[in-house]
């Protein structure tokens, strides 16, 4: 048994009941789920040398699988409980979960994350009212979930009535840009993508709504985890320097650095290849990745000031966005411009003796 | 592969986030850590 903990995103299924015209993720070929084989071989080696793994089920819809398959699961894992601690979580659009579901993710501690964007299905997301009906059935289980909200061109002007909607509702939400890569980089789909300068200009009078917002109930990300930076604590893996920390296994079994990067060249091997975990980190592809990632934090400290919050950002940005060590593209430029305004702002707050309105962020204001 | 050359990688990429000036990215078990994931209730009830 390690000392260590790493969190495994594991695609179970290519599968999905939705078509949401901005996912990332999307392809056409046949469905191909996850085998229970390939998952205990993954196991088997994450016991051998960690001592936590943050499992984050991920698809693909992920409940497409089946609560048998989740039963089989639980089982592998209490099969080496004296080795490691499992934590389980699940990313998924919700629309699936219904009483039965919820009953077994609440009993079996499983944390949710639920996809839903506000409810307007002009957003590309489809099936939204079953997403809240699945949350609500979480929700009368006993248990909860967060939700992730992708921002698009479509609802970029509702973010405030969004933000009302979940505090009544009290949902912590993490607000998205659209990833450009997958289904929206398809005809029309291109044009849910909200330009840089807008993007920004409506995410912080959105955070200004929200900081002084008296009232406030829930968590809104990026704001709050941006607050956390300009305090020195990190608490997301795109600022987190995520290499050695995060693994992905798709529905094959193959091992990539992260679900974002499910490409040949980020290719580390087949779980039924290597022998250890460990072993991934030796490989030519790895080694070429984490070159890649230093040159590229390497640039952005000589020439970001914003560098010492984001560590150079997240190398899956820089990959959709061109190359590995690209720095100043979409992603950054939407970090500056936001912690930026939200830095200004906390500044005038604290020079001027002026109390924050806003309970939610009083907590976390050292 | 060259493990010499991938520890002293390894380390340049540590030394990276010594020196920003955060925290120790933390695996927080309460935590959905994953960029576009979320699934952590706050309780500010206290």
């Amino acid at each position: 048994m390690g000392e260590k903990n790493i969190s495994v995103i594991i695609k179970v299924t290519n599968a999905c009941n939705l078509k949401c015209r901005y996912c990332y993720d999307a392809n056409n070929s046949e469905r191909k789920d996850i085998t229970l084989r390939d998952v205990e071989r993954l196991f088997e080696l994450l016991a051998a040398e960690y001592s936590v793994a943050n499992v984050i089920w991920h698809g693909g819809e992920p409940i497409l699988m089946g609560k048998d398959f989740y039963c089989a699961i639980l089982d592998l894992q209490r099969k080496y409980a004296d080795d490691i601690t499992f934590v389980n979580k699940i990313q998924t659009n919700g629309t699936l979960i219904d009483s039965e579901w919820a009953s077994f993710l609440v009993r079996n501690d499983f944390r949710v994350g639920v996809s839903y964007d506000g409810g307007d299905a002009a957003t590309g997301r489809n099936q939204q009212d079953k997403s809240l009906e699945g949350r609500n059935n979480l929700l009368k289980a006993g248990g909860q979930c967060g939700i992730v909200s992708v921002v698009n061109t479509q609802n970029i002007d509702n973010l405030i009535t969004m933000y009302e909607n979940y505090k009544e509702k009290q949902m912590n939400a993490q607000f998205n840009f659209v990833f450009p890569y997958g289904r929206v980089l398809e005809g029309s789909n291109k044009d849910l993508v909200v330009s840089e300068k807008v993007y920004i200009e409506k995410m912080n009078l959105f955070f200004d709504y929200w900081l002084e917002d008296e009232k406030c109930n829930i968590r809104i990300d990026p704001f709050t985890s941006y607050i956390q930076l300009l305090q020195g604590i990190n608490t997301k893996c795109v600022t987190g320097g995520c290499l050695y920390k995060f693994i992905c296994m798709d529905n094959i079994g193959d091992i990539y650095p992260c679900g974002r990067i499910i490409m040949p060249q980020f290719y580390l091997g087949n779980i039924n290849q290597v022998n250890s975990i460990k072993e991934l980190f030796y490989t030519e592809r790895f080694a070429a990745l984490l070159q890649s990632a230093v040159n590229r934090r390497n640039k952005c400290a000589q020439t970001c000031a914003y560098y010492r919050y984001c560590r150079g950002g997240c190398n899956s940005d820089a990959i959709m966005y061109g190359n590995i060590e690209l720095n100043n593209h979409y992603a950054c430029n939407v970090f500056r411009g936001i912690i930026n305004h939200i830095d200004l702002k906390m500044s005038h707050y604290r020079n001027g003796g002026i109390s924050i309105q806003n309970p939610c962020v009083s907590k976390i204001i050292k | 592969m060259d493990t010499k050359y991938i520890d002293e990688l390894k380390r340049q990429y540590e030394e990276q986030n010594y020196n920003s000036n955060l925290s120790e990215f933390i695996h927080y078990t309460d935590y959905t850590d994953y960029g576009d994931l979320y699934s952590e209730y706050y309780d500010y009830s206290d």
